[in-house]
């Protein structure tokens, strides 16, 4: 287990690594110079421009660049944005905690809808119940999550009036946002744990549970559950970095302060530096996602020994 | 066989008509659309749905259904082209380090995660912030992160093709290394990557979507379903029509696809069931 959770720390490490390659070639392989993309459209002094170069080692080999880049980065400095002049790493700590609550309640409401459904419909498999919760499973895969919130926001918050239509207020703003989050997520889910409680419904040790006259309850809920849950945590737990792609697009619906609205803003006034900084830190923060669920999994099933 | 396993699948082949009229919109929308996508007319601005304009009109007086009608030709393009592009590069990479391991596999995996751990939004939304929303930009911002779960999938599968004896004679009497990846294990991995293909042209519509509904997507005037959201986004409240049928469009085409893939799957290799 212990050099299970080394190599896979070790893993993470190399992954972190090869993202901040990634990020940073995308903007040298772009045409033009890199202080201009930088800068966007933005007008600055001809010395501003100079510090900027030597700041990045702009001047320097490509190597070196990237080291400079990546040193800073790690260090929590992804440059000044040029849009608010102040540090980027600021602007973002400043709008994580939105982003980060949001997320947390569409993580609960996706379980907390998902796993029902997805075992009621397994157990009782081609029932009215699994007809529809299996239907709905597909239509929620279907519908763009920023639809959804445009529709809520009309139905519930336009028309009904019942609920409040922007920004943060009170805990009544996170209803609908969390709802348009949850719901492609939920669909993936349920669906996700109706095939695995099939597929364990039929193994051999239920029927022997069944044989000895155990409960049908303790069946499904110590004996199937127990074995069907390690990949289902899994699963929600490589979810994470969907469920941060899809709150982009929802905050900008419900103009929401958090990360997604901040990205937007940074594309549209040419902020690269932000733009580059969100983008690090959300797949380092997936990243340690992926690692906690891999060691989760091995802890919640004392089956999977490792070498 | 596979034909009539994918007929009986009625819901798969509701799936398959509606895609079909899609391709059909998409090939003879000229022929189709009942108003210039680009016309308007601004005494009609806003104005809610009505027989003469079924999706109404939107904020500056085009007719919703038209601009719809031609946004098809380039949504579907996005969702196939961006996808081949993706099937292409993962499926080579997938098929590498999946049949010859060791440093190939470690290198080629260790890439594919570092490309899944970046959020696929936020990938395609950096390449465009630097080098802008041509739409072949766009193919290849989408293409490239969703060739991971390409890479993945093939993998997985030539690791358990690997392991049949045929594979194994094959290499006892000799055979090239490219002879067995191409007729032995591709052929073998293929119906998964086509199931996994169908879902993939979904992802890449819902994405091309989320792109247009920001503002990032192909750029006005011309119609993608995305930028007909993305345009009447400023307008929602006022104008809710427009990104109802809008988004009403890409769910039906989506959830078409969704069905076929479903379809497929079974159709193709009833033991895939419930792996996607």
């Amino acid at each position: 287990m212990t050099t299970h959770v080394i190599s896979r720390f070790f893993e993470s490490i190399i992954v972190v690594f090869l993202v901040s390659v990634i990020i940073f070639s995308i903007m040298h392989v772009a045409p033009g110079d890199p202080v201009e993309i930088l800068l966007g459209q933005h007008d600055v002094t001809p010395e501003r421009m100079e510090a900027i170069r030597d700041k990045w080692g702009l001047n320097k080999p490509l190597v070196i660049q990237y080291g400079i880049w990546v040193s800073n980065a790690l260090r929590g400095d992804f440059g000044t944005s040029v849009a608010y002049g102040v540090p980027v790493s600021g602007l973002i700590l400043q709008r994580i905690p939105n982003t980060v609550v949001l997320n947390l309640f569409a993580i609960v409401l996706t379980v907390t809808i998902a796993i029902p459904v997805g075992v009621i419909s397994a157990i009782k498999q081609y029932s009215i119940i699994d007809y529809v919760g299996s239907t709905a499973a597909v239509l929620g895969m279907s519908m763009p999550n920023f639809w959804v919130a445009v529709m809520l926001l009309i139905v519930f918050s336009l028309w009904l009036k019942w609920l409040p239509t922007f920004g943060i207020s009170s805990w009544r703003s996170f209803i609908l946002p969390s709802i348009s989050i949850a719901l492609m997520n939920a669909a993936v889910v349920s669906r996700f744990t109706r095939s695995k409680f099939l597929e364990e419904v039929h193994k051999d040790y239920v029927n022997t549970a069944r044989s000895k006259g155990v409960s049908e309850r303790t069946v499904i809920y110590k004996h199937v559950f127990r074995n069907a849950a390690s990949s289902i945590v899994t699963l929600v737990g490589y979810r994470i970095a969907y469920i941060l792609s899809g709150t982009i697009v929802v905050e900008i619906v419900f103009a929401w302060p958090g990360l997604g609205r901040l990205l937007i803003n940074a594309i549209f006034s040419r902020d690269y530096s932000v733009v580059q900084g969100i983008t690090f830190i959300s797949a380092i923060i997936i990243v340690i996602g992926n690692f906690l669920t891999d060691i989760s999994y091995g802890i919640i099933d004392p089956r999977i020994r490792y070498e | 066989m596979i034909l009539k396993r994918f007929i009986k699948h009625k819901l798969a082949l509701v799936g398959a008509v509606v895609l079909l009229g899609f391709l059909t919109t998409a090939i003879f929308q000229a022929q189709i659309a009942p108003y210039n996508p680009l016309g308007f007319d601004p005494a009609l601005q806003g104005q809610g749905p009505s027989w003469k304009h079924p999706f109404g009109l939107d904020q500056i007086g085009r007719d919703v259904l038209s601009r719809v009608i031609y946004g098809t030709r380039v949504d579907l393009k996005v969702g196939f082209l961006a996808t081949g592009i993706a099937l292409v590069i993962g499926t080579v990479l997938g098929l590498l380090g999946g049949y010859y391991g060791g440093r190939i596999d470690i290198v080629i995996m260790r890439f594919i995660d570092s490309l899944m751990a970046i959020p696929m939004l936020l990938f395609t939304m950096l390449v465009v912030a630097t080098i802008g929303s041509n739409i072949n930009y766009l193919l290849i911002a989408i293409g490239v992160p969703l060739s991971a779960l390409f890479a993945r999938a093939t993998r997985a599968e030539v690791l358990t093709i690997k392991t049949n004896t045929y594979i194994l004679s094959a290499v006892a009497i000799g055979c090239r290394d490219k002879r067995i990846l191409i007729h032995y294990v591709l052929r073998n991995a293929f119906p998964p990557i086509i199931v996994l293909a169908t879902f993939t042209v979904a992802q890449a519509i819902l994405l091309e979507a989320s792109l247009g509904f920001l503002g990032l997507g192909v750029q006005p005037p011309e119609p993608s379903w995305g930028s007909i959201l993305g345009e009447g986004r400023a307008y929602m409240l006022s104008y809710p029509h427009i990104a109802a049928f809008g988004g009403l469009v890409i769910s039906l085409c989506v959830f078409a696809l969704n069905f076929v893939g479903d379809g497929l799957r079974d159709a193709l290799d009833p033991h895939l069931r419930g792996r996607f």
